[in-house]
């Protein structure tokens, strides 16, 4: 039966797509709205009780699935992991203390420039979103060229500087 | 999530924010950082010639708990000597602040700034 093997499937099989880093981000957001309309909950309503509780974890994997493969992080993340490489952000704390230092800096400007009532402040507002911007975007592309090397400690190391930078990127 | 009134308290009115001279010889400066929630704390003590904690100041960034645990960390610190210092545990922190389960890490990561300033003042202070 269908359900049964998608409800096997890993995320990528889910959505039709190549387990790669980098991936085609507007199949995934096809593939989820066909899933989802096709395996709604609603859908199954006069279905018998272990169809209808398939249904309902199925319907729960293609949300986790897509919300996992949507971010750069989360996605980096499971894509380590099938390769039973198992990050673990919460209980892995060591990060270099010069990258600590930046990040810090980069507070202390958002700080400065939330004081700030010159006419600039948009204009360095912008900027310094650019600047992380920038800096996200570099570490995904580092980030897929990893895995394509198979740098895994570089990826682990990378993925909780995006950490760190997705953190930043709510503060403005 | 609810934060105990001791969190508030000290979120609100933190105690000790600010910096410490980073290149003077009685200050030993922690920076640590939580990759699973972004936080990032600076500790800094500031030790006298009895190797007696006189001066403890903070900065973080980072959620209610992380601010607390840090503020409620400087007022513990003050006239601690470094090996008293070196001992507080994450623990009596979380304890303190009444902190729920997924925001122990917050005083995980206190007690790691502690340990990064006293080793950073000690290497400091040996090179001397």
């Amino acid at each position: 039966m269908q359900i049964n093997t998608l409800l096997h499937n890993n995320h990528f099989e889910l959505f039709d797509l190549q387990p790669n880093y980098t991936i085609d981000q507007s199949k995934l957001h096809s593939q989820y709205l066909i899933l989802q309309k096709k395996y709604h909950p609603d859908k199954y309503i006069n279905y018998n009780e272990e169809v209808r509780s398939s249904i309902l974890t199925l319907s729960s994997k293609i949300n986790q699935g897509h919300n996992t493969l949507k971010s750069p992080l989360l996605r980096g993340i499971y894509l380590l992991s099938l390769h039973d490489i198992n990050l673990d952000l919460s209980i892995n704390t060591q990060t270099s203390p010069d990258f600590l230092i930046t990040q810090m800096e980069f507070y202390e400007k958002i700080e400065s420039l939330k004081m700030d009532n010159s006419i600039d402040k948009i204009n360095n507002t912008l900027l310094l979103k650019t600047e992380l911007s920038t800096l996200i975007n570099n570490t995904i592309i580092n980030i897929n060229t990893a895995f394509i090397d198979k740098n895994y400690p570089f990826i682990e190391n990378a993925l909780k500087e995006l950490s760190f930078y997705e953190k930043l990127s709510t503060n403005f | 999530m609810a934060y105990s009134e001791k969190v508030i308290e000290h979120y609100e009115n933190p105690k000790n924010v600010g910096t410490l001279d980073k290149s003077s010889s009685r200050v030993g400066t922690g920076l640590v950082g939580a990759p699973a929630c972004g936080d990032v704390m600076k500790l800094q003590i500031q030790v006298n010639d009895q190797g007696i904690i006189e001066d403890a100041k903070f900065k973080t960034y980072g959620c209610g708990s992380a601010i607390a645990s840090s503020s409620l960390v400087t007022e513990i610190l003050k006239g601690k000597t470094l090996d008293e210092a070196a001992s507080i545990r994450n623990q009596s922190i979380a304890d303190e602040l009444a902190l729920p389960p997924v925001k122990i890490h917050c005083s995980v990561l206190a007690e790691d700034a502690i340990k990064a300033a006293i080793t950073d003042y000690r290497q400091k202070n040996q090179q001397l």
